[in-house]
C-alpha cells in the first residue's frame, strides 16, 4: 500500500513538470513567432529609412557640388538651387576637370524645356544633355532636381530651367 | 474523473492566457504602424519646389522680363493678366503642370500615382489651383514640401506633395 502511495506521488510530479514542460514549450514557439513576425515588419521600416538617408545623401552631394566654383550661379538672384549651365558647357570642353570631383559621372540634364543629345558648342543651349565625367564600370547613380540659369541673347537676361544633376561617387 | 477536469481546466486556462496575449499583441501592432494623415518631408520633393519656383515662365507683363514661378505665385492671387492676354493663374498652372509632367513619372508601377500644388496667399487657398495630377485624392502615402514666400502681395505658402 505504502509502495503503491509513493509510485503514485512519483507520478503526479512527473505529470506535473511534464505540463510546465509543455507549457513552456508552447509559450517559446508563440513568443517565437510573434518575433519573427514583428521584427520582419520592422526591418521594412529600416528599408524605408535607408531609402531616405540615400536621398539626402544624394541632396547633400548635390548641394555642395552646385554651391562649387565651377557650377555655382552667382550672376543673378541669390539662388541656391542654381546651377550655371553656361560654366559646365566650358567645363566640359576641359579635360583638366575629368578628375577633379573625384567622382565616377557626373551629368547635368536639361529636363524642361526639353532639348535632344549630348551638348556641344554648335547645339547648345538645344541640347539634352552635359556629361562632365563618365568613367566605365558599374554605376549606381544619384540624380537631384536643379535649376539651370544661362545668358539668354534673345531676352537680354538670365533664363531659368528644370534641370536634373546625375552624380555617381 | 477529478484529475481528468483538472487538467482540461489547465488547458482552457492556459489557452485563454495565449489569446490574451496575442489580442495585446496584435492591437500593439496595429496602433504602432496605424498610418497618419500627416505628409512625410521629402527630399526629392524639396529640390523639385526650389528649382520650379526658378522657373522662367512665358508670362510677361512688359514684354521685357518674363516671371519666374516665385513671381507667377503672387501674380496669381492678384488675377494679373499676362501681356499675351493669359490670366497668370492659368499660365501658372500650365507651367506647372509642364514641370511635373517632364520632372515626374506617375505611371502605373512607379513609386507615385500623382501629386498635389497649392498655393496659400495669406493664409487662402487660392481658388484658381491646386493643380491635380493623377489618382486624386490621395489615399495613399503622401510626401511632400512646402516653401514660405514673402512678397508684395503677401505671405505665400506653397506645398507640393507626391502621393504614394
Amino acid at each position: 500500500m505504502t509502495t503503491l502511495f509513493r509510485s503514485v506521488s512519483y507520478s503526479k510530479g512527473q505529470m506535473k513538470i511534464q505540463q510546465m514542460a509543455f507549457v513552456l514549450v508552447g509559450l517559446m514557439i508563440f513568443f517565437g513567432v510573434a518575433a519573427l513576425f514583428y521584427f520582419t515588419i520592422f526591418s521594412s521600416g529600416i528599408n524605408e529609412q535607408a531609402a531616405l538617408l540615400r536621398e539626402r545623401e544624394a541632396q547633400e552631394l548635390v548641394k555642395r557640388l552646385a554651391g562649387s566654383p565651377e557650377f555655382i550661379f552667382s550672376s543673378g538672384s541669390d539662388c541656391s538651387a542654381c546651377v550655371d549651365f553656361d560654366k559646365a558647357i566650358v567645363l566640359k570642353e576641359s579635360s583638366e576637370y575629368q578628375n577633379f570631383w573625384g567622382l565616377n559621372y557626373l551629368m547635368i540634364e536639361k529636363v524642361y524645356p526639353s532639348g535632344e543629345g549630348e551638348c556641344t558648342r554648335s547645339n547648345y543651349p538645344d541640347c539634352k544633355t552635359i556629361t562632365l565625367v563618365s568613367k566605365t564600370g558599374e554605376l549606381s547613380t544619384r540624380t537631384a532636381f536643379v535649376a539651370l540659369a544661362r545668358w539668354d541673347e534673345g531676352l537680354g537676361y538670365f533664363r531659368y530651367e528644370l534641370g536634373r544633376i546625375h552624380v555617381s561617387v | 474523473m477529478f484529475r481528468f477536469r483538472r487538467g482540461q481546466e489547465e488547458m482552457v486556462g492556459f489557452v485563454l492566457v495565449v489569446l490574451l496575449v496575442a489580442v495585446i499583441f496584435l492591437v500593439f501592432l496595429g496602433i504602432s504602424f496605424r498610418s497618419n494623415s500627416s505628409v512625410e518631408d521629402s527630399a526629392e520633393a524639396s529640390q523639385f519646389l526650389d528649382s520650379i519656383l526658378e522657373f522662367t515662365s512665358n508670362c510677361t507683363f512688359d514684354d521685357y522680363s518674363y516671371e519666374q514661378v516665385s513671381d507667377l505665385l503672387g501674380d496669381c492671387g492678384s488675377g494679373k493678366m499676362c501681356l499675351s492676354g493669359e490670366n497668370s493663374c492659368d499660365v501658372l498652372k500650365g507651367t506647372v503642370s509642364e514641370l511635373v509632367g517632364h520632372g515626374w513619372n506617375f505611371e502605373e508601377g512607379s513609386v507615385y500615382k500623382g501629386y498635389e500644388f497649392e498655393v496659400e496667399l495669406n493664409g487662402e487657398l487660392i481658388e484658381q489651383l491646386p493643380v491635380f495630377g493623377l489618382n486624386f485624392p490621395c489615399v495613399g502615402e503622401k510626401r511632400g514640401a512646402d516653401r514660405s514666400l514673402l512678397t508684395g502681395q503677401g505671405n505665400i505658402v506653397v506645398t507640393f506633395e507626391l502621393c504614394g
